[in-house]
């Protein structure tokens, strides 16, 4: 089986380019992607600074370590290289108490593996927050991780914090997995893109067949994020959406 | 749907603070010995300005997302800013987090992380010290916030709607202000009607304190009771924001506070996804 992938991004209408403060790794896509394969993207939280920040080094940290279950180890570290990036300089008072506070940012990571025996392949996913991933067999849901309804994207998420927080791990991190065979697609998606894809799916309009324009055609996302917009069928937010395709061949 | 307008730069929303700063705020607070009425004013209205921006700060500067303006009412009615912005109405946001009167050093207790506590040193920025002076001219200040207002939506068609929080301990001075608290919640924009809310500090011993009430029948006295009245009920998602946070409120909930910090209501405007993990 081989692997292409690819992503999309757009700031929050108003915003420039340099406000997005979601997050993607791996920046490229360069076939042939190897297994086994990761990819991540993270929604930093505009209540704080530096969230974006914070964002990236979760998505890159993510798919250099490869191990879902120890995440949590590498938090530290992460916080450690956060902290130092923020204190580089004098800020005025609201930047100093936001610094304070820290920086949030759901997390969701993909990694998918070759399995010797049975030999199958399978995509296995760690989520905090409301970043969301849906598993696409056609135009078809097959699976969505976490398993929210479009109602639950209203509240308040529960996110990783670049200060140390009381939150356990059982009640932030979140875990599945499943088999993904040629012709399944993964879209990983931010909450925006989210809501809409939960309502497409909970009303049937079919929001997979316009999913697949952008992957045939990437420009096409830029069109359909402004229509949502205009028919207000979507948040206005940043808006990421990564897509993994499963082919026939050999990695 | 109203109240739905998304709050941006371009489309900013409006806060207008109407401080009572007559004699009687000078009487002792229910509930917090050794503090006047007139420090809660100041308390409040100072630590609200501070959570806003804090709000809209980024290291390349303030968003404009609000404007504020904040009219003091006792000896006399007019803006009370304090410092470079004194005298102005309806000041953008950026240029009130940059221009405090003064900044002030004060200890905060927090969570350590590992189920402690440590005490911290924080900037406080100051706009606004207390007054207490002169009558109670509620319908004077109501009037001239109506009129502030007005040119407000005027410039804004389109904007989320104007919010006007009245700070005071309800003893007007000049009359009956119900009727041009009315004139201000009739302004509206093309997201809806102009929301008044009333913050009431009182000298009331017999009274707790009371986070957007839903009926006057919880409510202490008459004064309180008129503010009640004269308060626009709370919007469905600043219900939906308020259960988030776990306070107690009803679909009937107004925009009323008894002897309470109106912190929570800036939790309640969304601007940006705000984490469930964040205090």
């Amino acid at each position: 089986m081989k692997l292409r992938a690819g992503v999309s991004w757009l700031p929050k209408r108003g915003n420039s380019a340099e406000e997005y403060e979601d997050a993607f790794y791996p920046k490229t896509f360069d076939p042939p992607l190897v297994l086994p394969f990761s990819c991540a993207i993270a929604d930093g939280a505009a209540a704080t600074s530096f969230s974006g920040l914070w964002a990236n080094l979760l998505t890159e940290r993510f798919c250099r370590a490869g191990d879902l279950k120890a995440f949590d180890q590498l938090l530290p570290e992460l916080r450690e290289k956060w902290d130092g990036e923020t204190r580089s300089k004098p800020f005025p008072w609201y930047i100093e108490q936001q610094l304070e506070q820290g920086a949030f940012a759901t997390l969701l990571g993909v990694q998918i593996i070759k399995v010797e025996v049975p030999a199958v392949f399978r995509w296995q996913a760690i989520a905090v927050g409301d970043s969301c991933l849906f598993h696409v067999k056609g135009f078809d849901l097959a699976a969505a991780f976490p398993p929210f309804k479009a109602e639950d994207l209203k509240a308040r998420p529960m996110l990783l914090s670049s200060r140390p927080m009381p939150d356990s791990a059982t009640e932030l991190y979140r875990f599945a997995d499943g088999n993904f065979e040629p012709g399944d697609r993964l879209y990983l998606v931010s909450d925006a893109v989210a809501g809409w894809i939960l309502q497409g799916v909970e009303n049937d309009t079919k929001p997979f067949v316009q999913l697949d324009q952008v992957v045939r055609n990437p420009d096409f996302f830029l069109a359909l994020i402004e229509r949502l917009l205009n028919q207000r069928e979507l948040k206005n937010d940043d808006f990421t959406l990564l897509w993994v395709e499963a082919l026939s061949g050999d990695v | 749907m109203p109240y739905t307008a998304q709050i941006s730069r371009d489309n900013p929303t409006c806060f207008l603070f109407l401080l009572d700063q007559s004699g009687s705020m000078a009487d002792a607070l229910a509930g917090e010995a050794g503090k006047r009425k007139a420090d809660k004013v100041a308390d409040v209205v100072n630590k609200f300005l501070q959570n806003l921006v804090i709000k809209c700060g980024r290291p390349e500067g303030i968003r404009n997302y609000f404007h504020v303006g904040v009219l003091g009412y006792g000896a006399s009615v007019g803006p009370a800013f304090g410092g470079t912005i004194g005298g102005r109405e309806l000041v953008p946001i950026s240029e009130v987090g940059e221009n405090p009167a003064r900044i002030e050093e004060r200890s905060k207790k927090s969570d350590d992380g590992a189920g402690g506590l440590v005490e911290q040193k924080i900037k406080f920025p100051i706009w606004f010290d207390p007054v207490a002076n002169g009558g109670t001219p509620m319908c004077q200040v109501l009037s001239q916030a109506q009129k502030l207002i007005s040119d407000w939506t005027a410039k804004n068609p389109m904007c989320f709607p104007p919010i006007v929080i009245n700070v005071t301990d309800g003893e007007s001075t000049d009359g009956d202000p119900t009727s041009a608290a009315d004139a201000i919640k009739t302004l509206s924009t093309a997201d809806g009607n102009v929301l008044l809310f009333n913050a009431h500090i009182s000298s009331n011993i017999n009274a707790s304190s009371i986070l957007f009430a839903d009926s006057e029948a919880s409510l202490p006295d008459d004064f309180a009771r008129l503010l009640f009245r004269m308060s626009s009920n709370l919007t469905d998602a600043m219900i939906a924001g308020a259960r988030q946070e776990g306070i107690a409120v009803s679909s009937a909930s107004q925009g009323f506070v008894f002897n309470a910090n109106l912190e929570a209501l800036i939790n309640f405007i969304d601007i940006g996804t705000r984490p469930g993990n964040l205090r």
